[in-house]
């Protein structure tokens, strides 16, 4: 991959948050790339550092207690790590943009959501409030609300519709990175596809990239060109969309895909991965995902490497030392 | 909106009535009667007793309650048994002063806590954040007739910036107002910190910062928006407390206020100048609550939605 | 260091800063406590800060500021220190009364005569003008006398009055119901001010404020101050001071202040320590007139055991007055043997004081069948009178009195008092000059005979010496009553209290008494 085509580049990066009686470990050395026009989704639980990851982008880790130890990110060729307050102000919202999850608290209750949309508007383009307000309308509009409802307050709006607004605001300056964490998580099933759908459509529109952070792998499956897998805030498995579903290589990720209940066989007992996620604040010195792994040996003492599978996909499981490993998934 | 403000002034009607009754009977359990202010030094025992039938203080309670409120309905409060004069006029010539000091002192007291609560919420737990907390502290443990003196002392006597007291022009005004203010600020401080420190949690302002909002801005418009509300309960309640007469500024000012004419109302036993003053504290009070509520629909849209819908 | 330990030190920081403000806050109110003993002060005399000369500048508005509040002009309506300095500004009297020789002058009327001891006639100057531009004729005394009858203050005064009639222009005949020699004495108290009635027949709500006086009322804020221009008609001679403003500023230690700052000329009703702080300034003058108000302690003399004189013979001699006075007053205050007015006609203390003597003290109250002492509750206004009573309490002690101080605002005790209910009490009671005023103090049926005593040879004696126009048989009738009441001691008299007024440097023209007497009317101060 060409470094003038990447729209974001992370590497080796490293942020924990340093509270006063333990620190913890939130990232631990991710690296991850994003061409652009496409669409990665970062995949993992709860506590897998995602957001982290996210918020990273943006600078937007609180501080103190968050600290980034370490690492490169830049977007389209813009040093992020060293970058000024100004300079931040400046790229968020025009050059990337984040879409939150839970849109009941994203929306501040007492202006008005077009107020919200347009004040993002006048921040980075040199036109009048006036303009920037009809503009909110027509981004309303293109998120499927109509314009004339650009002088009601968020309260007015139902889960789905505050989403869509929150939406609106990510994309009123045409950014060419959006981060979209979890956007449907907070949603009804129903509601999800609409808005996974319009948010497919407004990238495609704008030739724009997304870094979609999920932890639903049939939301993956719908618009993701790459994926990420997350754990214990290290990327265990990262390739294109068939490289992951079709070729799995890391046991996490297939104790993902064994958790999905199988709408084929009902009667089949599901099979949850043993154990839980390590404390942050105590990982264990070798493979974090070790004490939960069923293909574990001494190997996994040691932090694994990752090794590249092929020139999309590559792995960090030492297992893979030993060329004759497989995983059960897949293998015939 | 229109139905929510008439229901409010609906119930002030009962308030006034309870208010009344209660200070009208407490008033006369106190030993002692507008007599002795009111009858001459040289009057025997005769005649003072005279003067108590002349002024019909010697009927049963209930029965002056009566008369009081039977004048009190057609819009009349009666006079002052000391003065003479009409206890409405005289109590609305005294409003004024005693308005312009509470606003004023409000607005001290908004001038030293919004900046001081915002700077201890930005900084929690740094230093900034403890001398704040101390500085308010100091304004409310103060008293308000030493720091009064001190500020005289200071700023007429030593420094000849303003008058040592009386209510003629603006700068009469500021020493008072400093002085009321200061105190008030103490919990106004505390209460726009802790709500600020609630309000710097929100997600919202996450997204205003992803959008690219300068900090400032973040914490000075978007957050600080929704800190007023509990700001504005507070700052209200403070006006209503000032607005009842700060008697001892007052005193020290010779500031014409209404707190001044009560507290010599109550010495001189004079009972219509007290029960009619009181009664008029209570309706100014409640308007003004009335008009804070309106501030808080004002600023919180959801508020207005439950005011339109008729009530709260 | 962990954050429990910095926590706590902070914690002792703020506490720490917080008791020094409080302590700092209590300090800076302190009274300075003086070294004075009882000191003596200038009779009643026109103060003379410096002669006026043909040339001098002077101020053209002169402030005052005044402790109590002035809440009426109408001089019918209130009658006390407080209001009738402000009266005398606006109205005159018939007639005045010379403080240094203690003699009857013209001032309205410019001569007198007693045509019967029942008839007294008065002629009056033809140049005198109101404040409307009418001259004053005897039609307006008619007038103001009639008046008089409905006023709270005035009428007490002219109950006494069968008829009051105008024999020509400026020619007045009072006819009374019986002789009353105080008469021409009481009729310099302000409340005996005459009215225009044409101004009271314009304007009946306000036309009372008109008068013959050296001032024109200018505006009057009621609780804030009452503002006066010079009435340049005026029959007398004229002040050099075009404006006169009286404020009132309720807390005197400001007032003092603004005295200093320049905002004010004169500060009247300030208390001992004030005075102590205006004398130190070097710009300022203090001036101190014995007062006439007597500070007492006061028995309920109808009410057992206290109705008994032995006992109340007994507390005489336990009390030390000068300890009291030092306490109370910063030492400043004239001891009082006698209870009666210091300028008051009959004046006499040559009976001497009940002498300190526990022994006697105890000897009384065995005598009397209390020979273990006995319980005593002293009704007290708040106030300064409270370390009186104090100290009462302090020195009954040493003869097992135990006494209880009962503290209560100024009208209850006015009430009670009034009821009879009360066994001691602390008070004051102002006096005015004419002889018969002792009638408030004795007489069973006056409010202000607290003490509800009763003796009917002194009732007796009362009533002879109103009526009684030599002088000489006068003065042995009220020497009688003192003796009479120095031995029954129903109220024993402390101290009169001693009044401080501080003023600029160079202020003139006032008349200094401490009665309603106080004139302020011709005030002025020169410009250096």
């Amino acid at each position: 991959m060409s470094k003038e085509n990447l729209i974001l580049e992370i590497e080796n990066l490293v942020v924990n948050y340093e509270l006063e009686a333990e620190t913890v470990r939130a990232v631990n050395g991710i690296s991850l790339s994003l061409e652009k026009g496409k669409i990665v989704g970062l995949v993992g639980e709860t506590g897998a550092g995602k957001t982290t990851t996210a918020l990273s982008i943006l600078k937007l880790i609180p501080d103190p207690p968050g600290i980034i130890k370490n690492g490169n990110i830049s977007v389209d060729g813009q040093d992020i790590i060293h970058a000024s307050i100004e300079e931040m102000e400046v790229i968020r919202g025009k050059d990337v943009s984040m879409i939150f999850q839970d849109p009941m608290t994203s929306l501040n209750p007492v202006f008005t959501v077009g107020d919200q949309i347009a004040e993002s508007i006048e921040i980075h383009e040199k036109i009048s409030r006036n303009e920037a307000f009809k503009r909110a309308g027509e981004m309303l509009e293109m998120v499927g609300i109509p314009a004339s409802r650009a002088t009601e307050y968020p309260h007015q709006f139902s889960g789905g519709m505050k989403q869509r607004v929150v939406i609106a605001i990510a994309l009123a300056c045409n950014p060419k990175l959006i981060i979209a964490d979890e956007p449907t998580t907070a949603l009804d099933v129903t509601i999800q596809a609409q808005v996974l759908s319009l948010i497919k459509d407004l990238i495609e529109k704008n030739n724009a990239s997304m870094l979609l952070i999920t932890h639903d792998l049939g939301i993956v499956a719908e618009i993701c060109d790459e994926v990420a897998v997350m754990y214990a805030g290290r990327i265990v498995e990262k390739g294109t969309l068939e490289d992951i579903f079709n070729n799995t290589k890391h046991p996490y990720t297939e104790g993902l895909f064994n958790s999905l209940p199988n709408i084929d066989d009902r009667n089949a007992i599901l099979k949850p991965i043993k154990g839980l996620m390590p404390d942050p604040t105590n990982l264990p010195r070798g493979c974090s995902f070790a004490p939960r792994c069923d293909y574990c040996t001494d190997i996994c003492e040691i932090q694994p490497e990752n090794r590249m599978i092929s020139h999309t996909h590559s792995v960090a499981c030492s297992a893979y030392e030993n060329p004759e490993f497989s995983i059960v998934r897949g293998s015939k | 909106m229109l139905r929510y403000i008439l229901r409010r002034i609906f119930l002030m009607i009962f308030v006034v009535l309870g208010v009344s009754f209660v200070v009208f009977f407490v008033i006369n359990l106190a030993p002692g009667d507008v007599l002795s202010k009111i009858a001459p030094e040289d009057a025997t025992l005769e005649e003072v007793e005279a003067l108590r039938v002349e002024l019909g203080l010697d009927r049963p309670i209930m029965f002056r309650y009566l008369d009081y409120m039977k004048g009190f309905v057609k819009g009349d409060l009666g006079k002052s048994y000391i003065t003479g004069d009409d206890v409405f006029k005289t109590y609305m010539a005294k409003l004024p002063a005693t308005l312009k000091l509470a606003f004023a002192s409000i607005f001290v007291s908004i001038l030293i806590s919004i900046p001081l609560g915002i700077m201890a919420a930005k900084n929690r737990g740094s230093w900034k954040d403890n001398v704040s907390m101390v500085a308010a502290l100091l304004g409310l443990s103060m008293p308000n007739f030493w720091l009064g003196l001190l500020l005289i002392l200071l700023f007429s006597l030593k420094l000849g910036w303003f008058p040592t007291g009386g209510a003629i022009g603006f700068k009469s005004l500021i020493l008072p107002a400093i002085t009321v203010g200061t105190g008030l600020a103490a919990l106004l401080t505390r209460t726009v910190r802790s709500s600020m420190l609630e309000v710097i949690r929100q997600d919202y302002l996450r997204t205003a910062r992803a959008k690219g909002v300068k900090e400032k801005i973040v914490i000075n418009k978007h957050a600080f928006k929704n800190a007023l509300i509990p700001t504005i309960t507070i700052a209200g309640t403070q006006l209503t407390r000032v607005l009842g007469g700060a008697v001892i500024t007052e005193t020290i000012f010779a500031w014409p206020g209404v707190g001044r004419l009560i507290l010599d109302a109550v010495y001189s036993r004079d009972v219509t100048m007290i029960t009619g003053c009181i009664i008029l504290k209570s309706i100014t009070i409640s308007i003004i609550l009335l008009i804070v509520d309106l501030l808080y629909a004002a600023v919180d849209p959801r508020i207005r939605a439950q005011f339109a819908k008729g009530g709260k | 260091m962990s954050n429990f330990i910095k926590r706590k030190r902070l914690f002792l920081i703020i506490c720490s800063m917080t008791i020094m403000v409080l302590m700092s806050g209590c300090g800076s109110k302190e009274a300075e406590t003086s070294q004075g003993d009882a000191q003596s002060s200038s009779t009643g005399t026109t103060s003379e800060a410096a002669a006026p000369t043909e040339n001098t500048k002077y101020k053209e508005e002169v402030v005052i500021n005044t402790g109590a509040q002035v809440t009426t002009l109408d001089v019918q309506e209130v009658s006390n220190v407080a209001h009738n300095r402000v009266f005398k500004l606006t109205h005159d009297t018939l007639v005045d009364l010379d403080i240094d020789t203690g003699k009857i002058v013209p001032k309205l009327a410019k001569e007198w005569e007693w045509l019967s001891p029942t008839e007294l006639q008065l002629k009056l100057r033809n140049d005198v003008f109101f404040h409307n531009g009418e001259e004053l004729k005897a039609s307006d005394v008619v007038f103001t006398f009639k008046r008089a009858e409905n006023g709270k203050a005035s009428t007490g005064r002219v109950s006494n009055f069968v008829d009051v009639v105008a024999v020509d222009d400026f020619t007045v005949k009072i006819t009374l119901n019986k002789p009353f020699v105080d008469l021409l004495d009481n009729m310099t108290i302000p409340v005996y001010s005459i009215l225009s009635e044409k101004a009271l027949i314009d304007d009946p709500n306000m036309g009372y404020t008109v008068g013959t006086g050296v001032w024109k009322l200018n505006e009057f804020v009621s609780n804030d101050y009452v503002s006066f221009d010079r009435f340049d008609k005026y029959w007398g001679e004229l002040t050099p001071t075009q404006k006169l403003k009286v404020k009132y500023v309720p807390e005197s230690s400001v007032s003092v202040i603004s005295l200093e700052n320049g905002e004010a000329d004169l500060c009247t009703d300030l208390t001992s320590s004030d005075a102590v702080f205006v004398e130190k300034n070097k710009d300022l003058s203090l001036v101190e007139i014995d007062g006439t108000t007597c500070q007492f302690f006061g028995f309920n003399a109808s009410k057992a055991p206290w109705d008994n004189k032995l006992l109340r013979q007994a507390v005489a001699h336990a009390i030390v007055k000068e300890d009291i006075i030092t306490a109370t007053e910063n030492g400043y205050g004239k001891l009082a043997t006698t209870f009666w007015g210091n300028s008051q006609f009959g004046y006499y203390d040559g009976f001497g004081d009940y002498e300190y003597d526990l022994d006697e003290a105890k000897r009384l109250l065995a005598e009397a069948g209390y020979p273990n002492g006995l319980d005593l509750e002293i009704t007290v206004p708040t106030g300064y009178r409270v370390t009186t009573a104090e100290l009462l309490q302090a020195q009954l002690s040493q003869i097992g009195i135990n006494v209880t101080i009962n503290e209560v605002d100024s009208a209850a005790l006015t009430s009670i008092t009034n009821d009879g209910t009360h066994e001691s009490f602390v008070y004051g009671l102002g006096f005015n000059t004419a002889g018969d005023d002792i009638r408030r103090a004795y007489s069973p049926k006056s409010t202000t005979n607290r003490s509800h005593y009763a003796n009917d040879r002194v009732i007796e004696l009362i009533d002879l010496a109103v009526a009684e126009f030599d002088t000489d048989k006068r003065l042995a009738d009220y020497k009688e009553i003192q003796e009479i009441a120095h031995d029954e001691i129903p109220v024993i008299p402390l101290y009169y209290q001693t009044l401080f007024f501080g003023t600029n440097k160079n202020l003139g023209g006032v008349t200094w008494n401490s009665t309603s007497n106080t004139d302020f009317s011709g005030i002025y101060v020169i410009e250096k």
